[in-house]
């Protein structure tokens, strides 16, 4: 796949720059910020092929950003991270408007993986 | 109080507790998760890193120790976290004890603080001029303090706090706890299950407010064994 733009929305600030810097590594563009507000102005002003969002944010929560961003930017898929249940025991269902929910500790792997998927699948035609 | 309401306030106050026991595991190990998820991306970062040099490309020393460092803070991170939650779960090897009442609180201020960052809040607890100990429940103490602070920060005004200030004397020990609200909440009281609450320690609690600011005041009388 061509290379695409990401934008991490995670208050974990030392974990999103992290994964920044790895996905970097990849040749994939990414970028980050720390809440939901500071994230709605980044959209407004560059343009992102996919969106990664936690669900604990502090604010706006990773489920109203969702909302939000599926509103204004219909074609910009969303994941969702969380630290939240374990595993996969299904102990949290993967809200609305998101694409996939991962769980963390984050596997880079299935992260690049899920994005390519995700970006693939809200492709125009 | 007849014998069964008062068995059963007895296993209310029982699954209250538990349940409180439970929020504070949940919200540190879930912090802990954080920390322990970002340790794990940094030694990815240096795995890649060492990629990169096997491929003939250059990287900084500087680079590389940049990275330890942050990985040794995430580890002091988690090992703060870690004694907090110890910390916590001792406060029930006895029922009563003579504690220092900044250390408890600091300590459930900590704890709690996750939350309070959710409403983009912050709490702080001012140190006392001097020591205040008292002879008391220090879980039940952190108990009714996390119950007070969860009833108030739906109303703190965005961006600001929680202050906490402690004081004492020969008869009583006070925590203070005031914050500016955000003024859509009118109901400025003290909950009842509050004072209820408070009650098994015995406290009492004060709340006073005006169309600015909130304060509730849990007063604990000294009691000598």
């Amino acid at each position: 796949m061509n290379s695409f733009r990401v934008l991490f929305v995670d208050d974990e600030e030392e974990l999103v720059s992290t994964l920044v810097d790895r996905l970097e590594y990849r040749s994939i563009h990414a970028d980050y910020a720390i809440n939901g507000d500071i994230a709605l102005e980044k959209l407004q002003r560059e343009k992102f092929n996919i969106v990664v969002v936690d669900l604990k944010l502090p604010g706006l929560s990773g489920e109203e950003l969702t909302h939000l961003v599926n509103k204004s930017y219909p074609n910009l898929p969303v994941l969702m991270i969380t630290g939240h249940g374990s595993g996969n025991d299904g102990s949290f269902e993967k809200p609305n408007g998101v694409y996939e929910l991962l769980q963390k500790p984050i596997d880079i792997s299935l992260l690049i993986e899920k994005m390519e998927e995700a970006i693939k699948a809200n492709e125009p035609g | 109080m007849s014998p069964d309401n008062n068995k059963k306030l007895q296993e209310q106050f029982l699954y209250q507790g538990l349940g409180f026991s439970g929020a504070i595991t949940a919200s540190v190990t879930h912090e802990l998760n954080n920390v322990l998820g970002t340790i794990d991306q940094l030694s990815g970062l240096l795995e890649d890193l060492a990629y990169s040099i096997r491929e003939g490309k250059s990287v900084s020393g500087d680079q590389m120790n940049s990275i330890s460092e942050r990985i040794t803070k995430q580890t002091e991170r988690g090992t703060t976290l870690t004694k907090r939650l110890n910390s916590f779960a001792h406060a029930s090897d006895h029922e009563y004890l003579n504690c220092n009442l900044y250390e408890i609180i600091e300590n459930i201020s900590a704890l709690t603080n996750r939350l309070a960052r959710a409403k983009k809040a912050e709490i702080v607890v001012a140190s006392p001029e001097k020591e205040i100990f008292l002879w008391t429940s220090p879980f039940l103490v952190m108990h009714i303090v996390f119950v007070i602070i969860k009833s108030l920060l739906p109303m703190v005004k965005r961006d600001t706090g929680i202050q906490i200030i402690l004081t004492g004397n020969e008869s009583e020990s006070v925590i203070s706890l005031s914050l500016e609200h955000d003024g859509t909440d009118n109901h400025l009281d003290v909950d009842e299950d509050i004072r209820s609450l408070a009650g098994q320690l015995p406290a009492s609690v004060n709340g006073r407010g005006d169309d600015k600011q909130f304060f509730i005041d849990l007063i604990i009388p000294v009691y000598v064994p």
